[in-house]
């Protein structure tokens, strides 16, 4: 396999999932707003990662 | 580019297996959603179990494509909100890119210089690893982290100090929490997990910064991560971009699922699931890990 070829495969293992999830983030964000109900960028609808902040003692 | 390099091991020509992959990533997006994780820590676990029949650096590889759709949503949803630290995440994150990098190497290496007959050695290894992450995990999940004390990274002396997010009197060392991150990357790397639950403690309690800033602060280093060391599984061709593709479509369904059911749910009730989850992830671990030592043994 050449390093062109090689180059674009990781490229698109990037760009993929990546345009992926942001794409249906902006689908379901776009939803919340249309719905109207509680507001999509309120901080009560953040999402975190690792374990659950509560588990880390806040 | 050939289908062989998109999908190495014929899961397209497999509707059982695309259902299944499918199934996986609404789970691990169910999961996610849920408890605030990226679910790496479930995925590398259950695609590592005998049904599937992938390849160890596939399922390691593929499992970290799938973390940058995760992380990358999640960094959407933070960055419109606008309460990302940028300048300190991209510190940290350079050094969780480094180690995460290197750690797909290294896997990526080590299933080379293990193949054929040796390689149930690189198997056992990977799942040693994996266990004692996911002890790491449990640990942290049972016992409350209290962020008030001065963390390791407070009094190392080594510049650059920065102040530390949510402290105006607290600094900690800049080098040391990019050393620590990079140590953190090798690990998270080597699994192929976005590596959530091992960054966020590590900022809490190494770096002393409040669960809310490193939360978010995480979420940048995540996604670093998870682009680095799926670069390095790729250009070894160890990635299954069909694989990934399933379960990615899955999981950022599954993930929608999860974060309202998550508003329905009590933080302590979160807590102990979450505590199951990790258990079950450590039993299936070991359960896999004991099959193949007694194929060894035979």
């Amino acid at each position: 396999m050449d390093h062109a070829t090689r180059a674009a495969y990781v490229l698109l293992c990037l760009l993929a999932p990546a345009g992926w999830g942001l794409w249906v983030e902006w689908v379901f964000h776009a939803a919340r707003r249309r719905r109207g109900g509680r507001d999509a960028d309120s901080p009560a609808d953040e999402p975190t990662t690792g374990p659950d902040r509560e588990t880390l003692g806040e | 580019m050939t289908l062989e390099m998109l999908d190495p091991t014929g899961v397209l020509g497999s509707p059982g297996m695309i259902l299944a992959l499918f199934g996986v990533g609404v789970l691990i997006g169910l999961i996610g959603g849920l408890f605030g994780v990226g679910g790496g820590f479930l995925l590398t676990p259950i695609l590592l179990l005998e049904p599937f029949g992938i390849p160890d650096h596939i399922v390691l590889g593929s499992a970290s494509c799938h973390g940058v759709g995760i992380a990358a949503t999640a960094l959407r949803r933070h960055l419109r909100i606008g309460r990302v630290d940028l300048k300190l995440g991209l510190g940290v994150a350079a050094g969780a890119g480094l180690g995460s990098y290197c750690g797909s190497q290294l896997a990526s290496g080590l299933a080379v210089l293990w193949a054929g007959d040796q390689q149930i050695t690189f198997q056992l290894v990977l799942r040693a690893v994996l266990l004692v992450v996911l002890g790491f995990v449990a640990v942290v999940t049972a016992r409350p982290i209290r962020p008030d004390r001065d963390a390791l990274l407070q009094r190392l002396p080594f510049g650059p100090l920065r102040p530390v997010p949510g402290y105006s009197d607290k600094t900690f060392s800049l080098s040391g929490a990019v050393v620590a991150a990079c140590l953190c990357g090798l690990v998270v790397g080597f699994l192929g997990i976005g590596g959530g639950v091992v960054y966020l403690p590590l900022l809490v309690v190494a770096v002393g910064i409040q669960p809310i800033y490193a939360a978010r602060i995480s979420l940048i280093v995540v996604l670093c991560s998870a682009l680095c060391s799926t670069a390095g599984y790729a250009w070894r061709g160890n990635v299954s971009l069909a694989i990934a593709a399933f379960m990615v479509v899955g999981s950022s369904l599954g993930v929608q699922a999860g974060a309202m059911l998550c508003q329905r749910l009590h933080g302590d009730r979160v807590r102990r699931y979450f505590a199951m989850v990790v258990l079950v992830a450590m039993a299936l671990t070991a359960w896999r890990m004991a099959q193949l030592l007694q194929h060894a043994a035979r």
